[in-house]
């Protein structure tokens, strides 16, 4: 028993022994590794042109007044138009950048509306055009355009694949135009406000 | 067995990626706001001379078709009588959002009654004039008179502004019309009466 008792006692010697001996021998190396994640940033970095026409050969009444764009871009961006009639057309120039480190592509349009008195958006026309450049501002590849009025534009509308391709971080952006006009025959018979809020939304995904 | 066991990490590894793969889509968004403008001219103010009826239509303008309709019945005329002279002022504001022009007054719808034998209506209704003086501060010449002398041959079925620049009301501002009624003498038609309806619309259209 004695015995057994002593060989107990030396064996946990010994490992204790052992175990500092192993704390002495420890070395170890550090291995830092930064991992800097991709990143997705399609921005609206500028409002290019704005501009009202007309064909009714009187002074222009339509106001544009826009929300400011900071750099290095916002995501969303608002215009309102005020005193807005027939025979007048408003054209939006924005232009779109990929802002991340990975190449995007345009999958769809979307577009809502959202207005409390909306009887503008049946009669408002509007021609949207998504068209590639280069830093120049020459186009690149086709675009992809459609028009109709607010009302049968709500909804989504798919983009061909490969159609609208975006480099990340390249000086190649996106041209939004949207030229907008009321389709009233009648003028402008409006003894009170009538409206039409919408939204157009470019949707992209990693390309 | 091992093999298998890789070949499922592999896949799970995959479906993982194509998960996260999934996420990376992005957007942007521009909202537009069009408010129309609003035409409407309304009567701020007219004088209420006895012995006349009147009803009297307000209503929206527009460029095509801008109307804004005065209607008068005017009573037992008798030439070189004061008091059968009539005379009406209106004042009138431009409510709407936009500036307008006086483009000129159409006169319609005429009706006219008499106690005198059928032969004399033309002798006496050649009697009858209509004043229209529209004062407008912001005109060159502030002042536009015109006199119709002849209704019966519908020479007078239209007044041109045409010669006032800047006649032109902005919202909130006001001007005046003055239609006046009368007849001149003609001898022996002199002591039948002559009561008569017309419409005056007053054209504007935007400025």
């Amino acid at each position: 028993m004695k015995k057994r008792n002593m060989v107990v006692i030396v064996l946990i010697i010994a490992l204790l022994l052992m175990g500092s001996a192993y704390a002495l021998w420890t070395d170890h190396v550090e291995v830092v590794v930064t991992a800097n994640s991709a990143t997705m940033d399609v921005l609206i970095t500028e409002r290019t042109s704005a501009t009202v026409t007309q064909t009714h050969g009187r002074d222009i009444v339509t106001t544009i007044s826009a929300s400011s764009i900071t750099a290095p871009g916002n995501q969303t961006a608002t215009v309102t138009l005020d005193n807005f009639i027939p025979m007048e057309t408003v054209a939006l120039v924005y232009k779109i950048e990929n802002m991340g480190s990975i190449d995007v592509e345009l999958y769809e349009i979307a577009v809502s509306k959202n207005a409390s008195n909306d009887l503008l958006s049946p009669k408002t026309i509007v021609n949207w055009t998504i068209q590639k450049k280069d830093a120049g501002g020459s186009d690149i590849g086709s675009p992809v355009s459609g028009s109709d009025t607010v009302d049968n534009l709500v909804g989504t509308i798919a983009v061909a694949a490969n159609s609208i391709e975006l480099a990340g971080s390249t000086t190649d952006y996106l041209e939004l135009e949207l030229e907008m006009y009321i389709n009233d025959s009648t003028g402008v018979p409006y003894s009170a406000v009538q409206e039409t809020v919408f939204t157009i939304q470019p949707r992209f995904v990693q390309d | 067995m091992k093999k298998t066991v890789i070949i499922v990490i592999l896949f799970a590894v995959l479906l993982a990626m194509s998960s996260a793969y999934a996420l990376w889509t992005d957007s942007v968004s521009l909202t537009v706001s069009a408010n129309s403008a609003v035409t409407r001219l309304n009567y701020v103010g007219r004088n209420n001379p006895s012995m006349i009826d009147y009803t009297r239509q307000g209503g929206a303008l527009s460029t095509s078709n801008p109307y804004f309709n005065i209607q008068e019945t005017v009573y037992s005329l008798y030439p070189m009588s004061s008091s059968s002279n009539y005379t009406l002022v209106y004042t009138i504001e431009n409510t709407g959002t936009v500036d307008v022009n006086f483009d000129g007054i159409s006169i319609s719808n005429i009706m006219y009654g008499t106690d005198a034998p059928s032969n004399r209506h033309q002798r006496i209704l050649k009697s009858l004039r209509i004043k229209y003086t529209l004062y407008n501060p912001n005109a060159t010449p502030q002042t536009y008179t015109y006199t119709v002398t002849d209704i019966y041959n519908h020479q007078a079925d239209g007044v041109s502004f045409a010669s006032m620049l800047n006649n032109y009301l902005a919202p909130g501002e006001t001007c005046t019309l003055t239609v006046e009624y009368y007849r001149v003498s003609n001898g022996s038609i002199d002591f039948y009466y002559l009561t008569m309806q017309e419409i005056d619309t007053l054209v504007y259209s935007i400025r």
